[in-house]
């Protein structure tokens, strides 16, 4: 029958000096890997407030739905487009400048809706400034993006809708961007008009 | 009657477990000691190569750059209600450095309290890809943006920060104090 040799105690002691500098070793030279990253912050403070617009948006005089909501940064004007014939909505809404500084304006469609229905429609600036800002042809958007225009200090300027006639019955949308601009800067705020056509 | 031989080898192995033991306690302790006497550190004043610069409306937004241009703050932003209102080039990043490149990032600082009349403070960096720290007023406190990803700058490039605010339809009046940190690594 065989015989199991005994491993001598002095042995297994050996062999738990052996691990315990093993392991003495490998956690040596895991301390001495570690390392960071070094960043320095340089620092911006803003201090913004909250002020009454310079510029606002008053109704129109003419025909049709215009409402203008509160601090008169916002409007939806809706207006009727006949079928029969082409109507002008002299005007709709006003661009009020409560200021002496002068701006730049003009206006901008950033989206649209169901406007292959409109035959035409124009969208321009008027009282002191004569400017074609967006005019739908066809169907088709033809000019999404008016000129720029100066506001002078103090004055009005008219929003005016002409030319508008549709092919056929529905409801288009415009959304437009009314852009007041700081001369000779890229400063500028922007308000939303809507334009419903019944 | 003597010892048994084995009985011998185990006590001095013993000992010696306990002299390594012991010894490992003292190079322990010695190291960290020694970590602390050696370590010598040489600190030198030295700007950094990224830096702030008046953009085209640094006028508008009332910049104020501090010594170095390593701080600047911004004391004219305004915001109008109901309506967004962008400063497209307030201030600049500039990496002034001959050669080499730098990771930049946007980090949130501190927000004043007491603001309630804001919907946004949006602050956009025009790297080739842009990062933002975009503040956001939902119910009665300010959301707090985390820190941004890190863009690489190189040398010579100059980015502008676009600031955007709007406030709430009905504001009058009110005010918030924001500080950021550009991370420069």
């Amino acid at each position: 029958m065989g015989r199991i040799k005994e491993i001598p105690y002095h042995k297994k002691i050996r062999h738990l000096i052996w691990l315990v500098l093993t392991i003495f070793v490998l956690f040596g030279y895991s301390l001495q890997s570690v390392a960071g990253n070094a960043y320095l912050s340089i620092m911006m403070q803003t201090y913004a407030t909250v002020s009454p617009p310079p510029v606002i948006l008053e109704k129109g005089n003419c025909s049709g739905t215009t409402t203008v909501y509160t601090n008169k940064t916002s409007a939806v004007v809706t207006v009727q487009a006949p079928t029969n014939y082409s109507a002008t909505f002299n005007y709709v809404l006003q661009i009020v400048n409560q200021v002496s500084d002068n701006w730049t304006i003009n206006l901008q469609v950033y989206d649209n809706s169901s406007i292959t229905r409109l035959s035409n429609a124009m969208i321009s600036f008027d009282n002191g400034i004569s400017s074609d800002q967006i005019i739908v042809s066809g169907g088709n958007l033809t000019k999404s993006q008016g000129e720029p225009c100066t506001l002078a200090g103090n004055a009005t300027v008219n929003i005016v809708i002409s030319s508008l006639q549709a092919a056929e019955s529905g409801t288009s949308y415009l959304y437009i961007h009314l852009k007041i601009r700081v001369p000779d800067t890229s400063t500028y705020s922007l308000y939303v008009i809507t334009f419903e056509i019944t | 009657m003597g010892m048994n031989p084995i009985k011998i080898r185990s006590m001095k192995a013993l000992k010696l477990l306990g002299l390594l033991i012991s010894s490992m306690i003292i190079a322990t302790a010695s190291a960290g000691v020694y970590y602390t006497l050696t370590m010598t550190s040489t600190i030198s004043v030295a700007t950094t190569d990224v830096r702030f610069i008046n953009g085209t409306d640094a006028q508008a937004a009332g910049v104020q750059l501090g010594q170095k241009n390593t701080t600047v703050t911004l004391t004219n932003l305004k915001a109008y209600p109901n309506a967004t209102y962008t400063y497209t080039d307030p201030i600049r990043l500039k990496n002034f450095a001959g050669t080499g490149s730098y990771k930049v990032s946007l980090k949130h600082v501190s927000i004043s309290s007491g603001s309630t009349q804001f919907v946004f403070v949006n602050f956009t960096l025009q790297s080739p890809t842009k990062i933002s720290l975009n503040y956001t007023y939902v119910g009665s406190s300010w959301n707090i943006p985390p820190e941004t990803s890190q863009v690489t700058m190189n040398a010579g490039d100059v980015w502008s920060i676009v600031i955007q605010t709007k406030a709430k339809d009905g504001a009058t009046s009110d005010s918030v104090t924001i500080q950021i940190a550009v991370d420069v690594e």
